[in-house]
């Protein structure tokens, strides 16, 4: 049956290497300079954050063997990152204002959902791409 | 029948799983499962544990916002 194809690439996918990118751009010279407004200075980091820690977070579960595939993300881990993003950011720590940083501001939940669902609208894509690639070549074969 | 890795259904008339790519043999009930879902407990451990994973990277991420490194 041979060696098993890696549909998703996890730190290589093109949506965590663009997250990557547009992070410290956002850091750096968006933010710093204003431009983009309260978009970029409060909400476009929020969005990028599934985005860019899902294929992350995955990749450590694959690393130590609890993902045993390479397949794109489902919305189930989607949903859960976006789940523990929310109780870490939203619950854990305003309850702690003294030692983090945080404001506990409630649009970032949607910030982190608007990001998790462009980023699993094109996982989704990329997957039937994946599969309609694997059914020409199981026809062809 | 369903893929043994992502629990995705299987057609028999192709030799790779439609969602991860593995492949396997419709004529070996080894290179498959007959349900598409592992047992009780093996679910509960999977999402006990990719919970625990997410909340931890979630923390680290909040740590290092902690050091205003990350201006979020």
């Amino acid at each position: 049956m041979g060696k098993p194809p890696r549909p998703f690439r996890y730190l290589a996918d093109p949506v965590c290497i663009s997250s990557l990118i547009l992070y410290p751009i956002n850091r750096f010279c968006l933010k710093p300079h204003h431009i983009g407004g309260w978009f970029t200075h409060g909400y476009l980091n929020d969005v990028l954050c599934l985005p860019l820690f899902v294929p992350m977070i995955l990749y450590a579960q694959y690393v130590i063997g609890l993902r045993k595939h390479a397949a794109y993300p489902s919305a189930w881990e989607i949903f859960q990152n976006w789940l523990a993003f929310i109780f870490i950011f939203q619950v854990v720590i305003v309850r702690f204002p003294k030692t983090f940083i945080a404001a506990g501001d409630p649009w970032d939940i949607l910030a982190y959902a608007a990001g998790g669902i462009i980023a699993g609208v094109y996982w989704s894509l990329a997957a039937r791409r994946f599969r309609r690639q694997l059914i020409a070549k199981s026809s062809g074969s | 029948m369903y893929c043994r890795h992502c629990y995705a259904k299987l057609d028999a008339e192709f030799h790779h799983c439609p969602r991860c790519g593995y492949g396997f043999d419709a004529a070996d009930p080894s290179s498959c499962l007959a349900r598409p879902f592992p047992d009780k407990w093996r679910i509960i451990k999977y999402i006990f544990f990719t919970t625990i994973i997410s909340v931890v990277a979630a923390f680290i991420v909040s740590t290092f916002q902690m050091a205003g490194a990350s201006g979020h």
